[in-house]
């Protein structure tokens, strides 16, 4: 169906080829997950497929790509499209209408489709992704999750025979990005589509995929099945493999699983097989285990004790927002950040987040409520202030970068900051050795990967170090090389006592690197307290080692307990 | 205050573009052909009971306070300025740089009258932006230059993106700790030219990923088709009938002077009852659609009718 043969690719101005002989053949109906850490050529691979590359990105091309037996090297891309569907990365960037009919149908219209047949097809795609209730809205009204999938149906209605698919879930939450993959997945074995989905977070979707293939700088480094992969341990030494494979291969397991459901019922057997079952389970436990549990919970009241006498770094009070619209998106918030915390905030989409985050840096003005830094109120403190004491890296960490290289990027807030050049030299010089970006730190901008942007993104707001730090969703789109980078500067924060407060989805992140949990759902507060109070009370806002766990030792939270867990079991 | 479609169960949304824009211009058309007062008050009343009927009222009227300061400037300057008319209020010797002042009656009327006219013209297009879906408007228009008809649609859906970027590149330099809005003249540029340049290129970056995604979906590959048609209701000929009925009307009435209404040397009221009669229709017009949009919305047989 797709056949790629000795495929090498370089864009236009650049000496080093995205793709170096790359070989892949994609049978009908096979679900194919093209995994990679960023920069790693994902992308590019997906745009060969549907003959983007090279008839709209021109560049040196050698080898060969077919679809349904038709080069794509010398078809044009409109002739393409009836057997190649492809579904890009940001929602935004691809629709073109605000009408979702519109939308659906424009790509028929392009085609010359006779109306009857077309409005035929549009209807049945809409009916097939459930998308009827949104026909009569707009789409700036409609969530990333659904214009997503008004994106996937745009393709679909062409009837191609291959679905491409690059990072479609990167932008959504992981509500929304799993009941994308499962559509996906149900067009896949319900009317036998073949998929190719490029992902970085393949957690979600590792056990969705026939076949997974891994790139590494522009190189397949390895073709086969899940389990294949993880007898192999190249995903692993990538930090690809779902966060519930890693305990299991690290303490040695045979069997790994890659979702919950394996790894409960590979648990299961084992205690059915009698390998030490008291010790795993927190029902039947052993007098011996109960009584740790019972000092583990003890622990946690003594730790909670200790916060209420820590300095409070920002206190909020009563606190509520709206965006006059009349509905409020903050109702009543009272929450204390103490100082050498590192406290996350969770919840879904549209939960108010956001909005408590920007208020505390001052970005949003209360409706109702008072917000205190270090005991001033924020409205009698003037931005300058603010900003002296609060830095904010925002959720498009893209917005940061204005200047021409990391480097001249630090060195505009040092310049705002108003620090002396030695000082500023000094600073940047830190951050960007503490941060592994010295190498490049004199590169332009636009060579940069993702994961070098969104670290220069960060770096630009730490060089001025401020007391309390605010991260908006700092891992969305990151792998797990600079999240470890990220994660040794909240470390460091926390050393020198200064606040960190994380705006964040995933969970995995928040058990290792988080302190305190904040939940909200619809601007109310929901719940908070310590991290491992709250996620080990929670059925769905929890990590997956805790779901996997659950019923064996419901104290497992984070890779370590479940890795402490699995060594005493094995 | 945002000015922008508004999508809601009603039966002016449930009309066929045509139809809403020919509703929308025989309103225009009053006070962008006559100067009298009550051509601008009559047309203002009429689109405020489309703006009811359409349940866009309080985004339609959300705009009022911008435009009572517009009136209140154009009375101002115009009192001010215009020297003209018989009736003398107050009389200035000397105010500096304007010289010698003279405040009329006639010139106050008429400033008003100028005011009442740009709030009759802001108040219909205010009401067919929150009314009219552009990609309908786009879909009527697409036959004849659909290459023009795409390139609006694509422009309008970029105006929020552009908007929103804009915002979230403003939010993320203050939130860094960057003074935008320092007293120093040139510094203030100096960190604003950076921003602009940022937009720039983000702007180009989505279009580009536009025309990707085009492509991607046979733009360009050859005839298209078009598979959305908009049919006629019997509310849409009655909607026409009337529209271009009062249309003619307005504009024959008005060609004849019928509703003349004159500010210099003094006020004269030249309104003949068919000039009356033409104001009247108009708010006539819309409080039957208001109550046929009433009944519409609580009546299954009436929208089956749609």
């Amino acid at each position: 169906m797709v056949e790629i043969k000795n495929l090498t690719y370089s864009y236009p101005d650049s000496r080093k080829p995205a793709l170096s002989k790359v070989n892949l053949d994609v049978k009908p109906g096979e679900f194919v997950l093209i995994a990679g850490l960023t920069g790693s050529g994902k992308s590019t691979l997906c745009r060969a497929i549907n003959g983007l590359i090279p008839n709209f990105y021109g560049g040196k091309i050698l080898g060969s790509v077919s679809v349904m037996g038709i080069s794509t090297l010398n078809t044009k891309v409109g002739e393409l499209c009836r057997h190649v569907g492809f579904v890009f990365q940001d929602p935004e960037a691809q629709l073109i209408f605000e009408d979702p009919v519109s939308e659906i149908a424009f790509g028929l219209e392009n085609l010359g489709v006779e109306p009857e047949q077309g409005f035929k097809r549009v209807e049945e795609v809409m009916a097939s992704l459930r998308l009827g209730h949104i026909r009569d809205k707009r789409i700036s009204e409609l969530s990333g999750g659904e214009k997503q999938k008004i994106a996937l149906a745009s393709v679909l209605v062409m009837q191609p025979e291959v679905i491409v698919l690059d990072e479609p879930t990167s932008q959504l939450d992981p509500v929304s990005a799993e009941d994308f993959l499962l559509t996906l997945k149900s067009l896949n074995s319900d009317l036998g589509v073949a998929v190719v989905l490029a992902e970085h977070r393949i957690e979600r979707c590792f056990h969705l995929a026939d076949r997974i293939v891994i790139l590494d700088d522009g190189k397949v480094v390895f073709s086969g099945s899940s389990d294949e992969i993880a007898k192999a341990g190249i995903a692993n030494v990538t930090g690809l493999l779902p966060p519930i494979a890693k305990p299991f291969i690290e303490a040695g397991w045979e069997k790994i699983p890659f979702t919950v459901r394996e790894g409960r019922i590979i648990l299961s057997l084992s205690r059915l097989n009698g390998v030490d079952r008291d010790a795993a389970s927190g029902r039947g436990a052993s007098c011996k285990e109960k009584s740790s549990l019972k000092i583990k919970r003890k622990k946690k009241k003594k730790r909670t004790q200790e916060t209420n006498f820590r300095k409070v770094q920002v206190r909020v009070e009563n606190l509520w927002h709206s965006y006059g619209n009349g509905v409020p998106s903050l109702c009543g918030i009272n929450a204390d950040f103490y100082s050498g915390d590192v406290v996350a905030i969770i919840g879904e989409n549209g939960s108010g987040k956001t909005t408590l985050v920007k208020n505390i840096a001052g970005l949003l003005k209360p409706m109702r409520g008072r917000i205190f830094i270090d005991g001033r109120n924020i409205e009698e403190m003037s931005r300058k202030e603010i900003s002296a004491l609060c830095g904010m890296v925002t959720q498009n960490p893209e917005a940061h970068l204005i200047s021409r290289n990391p480097r001249m990027e630090l060195f505009l807030t040092c310049e705002a900051a108003g620090f002396d050049e030695e000082n500023a030299s000094r600073r940047i010089h830190d951050i960007l050795v503490t941060l592994g970006i010295e190498a490049f730190a004199s590169k332009p901008m636009e060579e940069l990967s993702c994961g070098q942007r969104e670290l220069v993104a960060i770096a630009s707001v730490i060089v001025r170090d401020p007391d309390i730090l605010i991260l908006d969703e700092p891992t969305r789109g990151l792998d797990s090389s600079v999240k470890e980078k990220l994660a040794f500067v909240l470390a460091k924060r926390k050393e020198q006592g200064k606040t960190t407060i994380v705006v964040t989805h995933d969970l995995e992140f928040v058990a290792e690197f988080s302190d305190r949990v904040i939940m909200l759902a619809a601007g109310r507060l929901v719940t908070q307290g310590e991290m491992r109070e709250v996620l080990s009370d929670s059925i769905f806002y929890t990590t997956q080692y805790n779901r996997c766990f659950r019923g064996f030792d419901d104290n497992v939270v984070t890779k370590k307990d479940a890795l402490k867990v699995l060594r005493e079991l094995g | 205050m945002k000015i922008a479609f508004k999508k809601t169960e009603s039966l002016f949304h449930a009309l066929n573009p045509v139809s809403q824009i020919l509703f929308c211009a025989t309103i225009f058309l009053m006070p962008l052909l006559n100067s009298n007062p009550l051509a601008s008050l009559s047309a203002i009343f009429s689109v405020a009971f489309l703006a009811a009927s359409s349940d866009v009222f309080k985004e339609w009227a959300s705009w009022w306070r911008v435009c009572l300061f517009m009136f209140a400037l154009t009375v101002l300057v115009n009192a001010a300025i215009s020297s003209n008319g018989t009736s003398v209020l107050l009389k200035v010797s000397h105010v500096p740089i304007m010289g010698r002042v003279m405040v009329t009656a006639e010139g106050i009327i008429f400033g008003a009258s100028m005011g009442l006219r740009i709030l009759a013209i802001i108040a219909v297009f205010t009401f067919a932006t929150l009314s009219i879906d552009p990609d309908r408007i786009l879909s009527l228009i697409s036959p004849g230059s659909s290459a023009s008809a795409l390139l609006t649609a694509m422009t309008l859906r970029m105006v929020p993106s552009v908007a929103r970027d804009s915002k979230e590149l403003l939010e993320a330099h203050v939130a860094r700790g960057i003074d935008l809005e320092s007293p120093n003249c040139i510094k203030r540029i100096k960190m604003r030219v950076p921003l602009l340049k940022k937009l720039t290129t983000t702007f180009l970056d989505r279009g580009i990923s536009i025309a990707e995604a085009m492509e991607s979906r046979a733009y360009g590959s050859g005839p298209r088709s078009r598979m959305k048609r908009y049919v006629y209701s019997v509310y849409d000929y009655g909607v026409i009938f009337v529209s271009v009925s009062s249309f003619f009307y307005i504009s024959i009435i008005s060609a004849l002077g019928f509703n003349s209404f004159y500010f210099y040397p003094a006020l004269s009221l030249k309104t003949r009852a068919a000039g009356y009669a033409s104001f009247a229709l108009l708010v006539f017009i819309s409080i039957v659609f208001f109550i046929m949009s009433m009944l519409w919305k609580k009546s299954l047989w009436l929208k089956s009718k749609t």
